[in-house]
């Protein structure tokens, strides 16, 4: 054997090659139109508590903007999975429909209700090491069907992270307790102060505190 | 800055609840010394309404069902020698925790909502009422409208995902009855099925 050779280079070979192939064959799994106006109607007509946000009612259409953190929690929280298990169950598909597109359809409909339910079971307000095992198991049931819906498909760091947050929870309380979105809404309003490109001049600190309060005395222009 | 940022993290709400970790909790009285957050179960009676609380005052008799329902509520907590009173003090909204609650004639958003009946089972209702029986009294009662169970055999493409937590009923509603208002009353999204008429989709989304 020559002494560059490398043992089982071929399989490594072989399975590149799959691996090619698989990324080759792009999966379109991106929802009709007529489903997206069914979800856009399901957005309109849900009647939700005031301090939720809705997702843009003309989601899925150019121009419905970025979406914020609370509208793409209400719509993983009720909005998509509803939607969806009107659409995909077993129940509500068509006969007509061929048997492999509706059992993929409905293993994509079993992949969005894990992490439905991973991601209330991580935010809610209250927490136990039972929901933080079930968070884990949930989220570990989803990233597992999706590696199998979408082979070829590489986890992303987020997708790992998500799955530290479960042995975190018995440690740390509920999950509003320490995530950063109180530090997102500090900079956003750290980044509409007003400093007219002159950085060092004033403490944007400084007119956080002073601006809503209004009773310190104002700087001198001198 | 801390403020803001204690409000915006429900540090006080975390702090107060049993799963937080004994050290947190033990930082609660310094946090409820520094200032005071809108917390707790009070009426907001700022609000106007001239049609439904003029006076705050409202004849049980004005409202169908509500002296029945007030007098299986009084057997239900065995006080079964109270006598159903003439009149009751509505308000136009409960705000329990931080979560307002109103009557569908005032706000049907906030009307809609799930608790416990008395068999500890979730169940989802829309709210007719908020009132208290006395003017000083500091119980407030809130008259409900249970959604009628979907019959078992209809289809219902949900039951495969139990822990989901949505509950599919009838858009047909019950009898009044009258339940306290406590932090077991959590607010719902809801929409209408579309495999069937006049049925419900709701779910508990007050994020507890």
């Amino acid at each position: 054997m020559p002494s560059n050779e490398v043992i089982g280079s071929e399989l490594v070979d072989l399975c590149m090659d799959e691996t090619q192939q698989r990324r080759s064959r792009p999966i379109r799994d991106a929802l009709t139109k007529e489903e997206c106006r069914f979800l856009q109607n399901s957005i309109r007509t849900t009647v939700r508590p005031p301090s939720h946000r809705a997702p843009p009612s003309n989601l899925g259409d150019e121009g419905h903007g970025k979406l914020k953190a609370d509208q793409w929690r209400s719509l993983l929280e009720f909005d998509v999975p509803v939607a969806l298990a009107q659409l995909w169950s077993k129940e509500s598909q068509s006969e007509t429909v061929a048997a492999e597109v509706a059992e993929r359809k409905e293993k994509m409909l079993t992949a969005t209700m894990y992490l439905s339910i991973a991601i209330e079971l991580g935010t809610s307000f209250s927490t136990s090491r039972k929901k933080a095992e079930q968070y884990t198991e949930y989220m570990i049931k989803y990233l597992q069907l999706l590696l199998h819906l979408y082979p070829s498909m590489a986890l992303t760091a987020n997708q790992h992270t998500a799955l530290h947050v479960g042995p975190l929870l018995p440690h740390f309380g509920p999950a509003p307790g320490w995530w950063m979105f109180p530090f997102e809404r500090l900079i956003g309003a750290l980044q509409k102060v007003n400093h007219n490109y002159q950085r060092g001049q004033h403490s944007f600190f400084v007119d956080l505190l002073i601006k809503p309060t209004n009773h310190l005395p104002k700087a001198s222009s001198r | 800055m801390v403020k803001t940022f204690a409000n915006a993290s429900g540090m006080k709400r975390l702090l107060s609840n049993s799963a937080c970790p004994a050290v947190l909790r033990q930082t609660l009285p310094i946090i409820n010394r520094s200032w005071a957050m809108d917390e707790g179960l009070h009426i907001e009676e700022d609000h106007v309404y001239p049609n439904i609380v003029k006076g705050y005052q409202r004849l049980i008799g004005d409202m169908p069902g509500l002296a029945d329902a007030l007098k299986r509520y009084f057997s239900s907590t065995g006080q079964h020698d109270h006598s159903v009173p003439t009149k009751v003090w509505s308000t136009p909204s409960v705000t329990i925790g931080r979560t307002k609650f109103s009557p569908v004639t005032v706000q049907q958003k906030e009307s809609r909502i799930i608790y416990l009946d008395h068999q500890q089972v979730p169940v989802a209702g829309e709210i007719q009422i908020v009132f208290k029986l006395g003017k000083g009294s500091d119980t407030y009662l809130i008259g409900v409208r249970r959604y009628l169970p979907a019959p078992l055999d209809a289809a219902n493409p949900l039951t495969a995902f139990p822990e989901f937590g949505a509950i599919v009923v009838l858009s047909a509603l019950g009898d009044l009855e009258i339940i306290p208002a406590t932090t077991s009353i959590h607010c719902s999204t809801s929409l209408a099925a579309s495999w069937k008429t006049n049925t419900l989709i709701v779910k508990n989304t007050s994020r507890i």
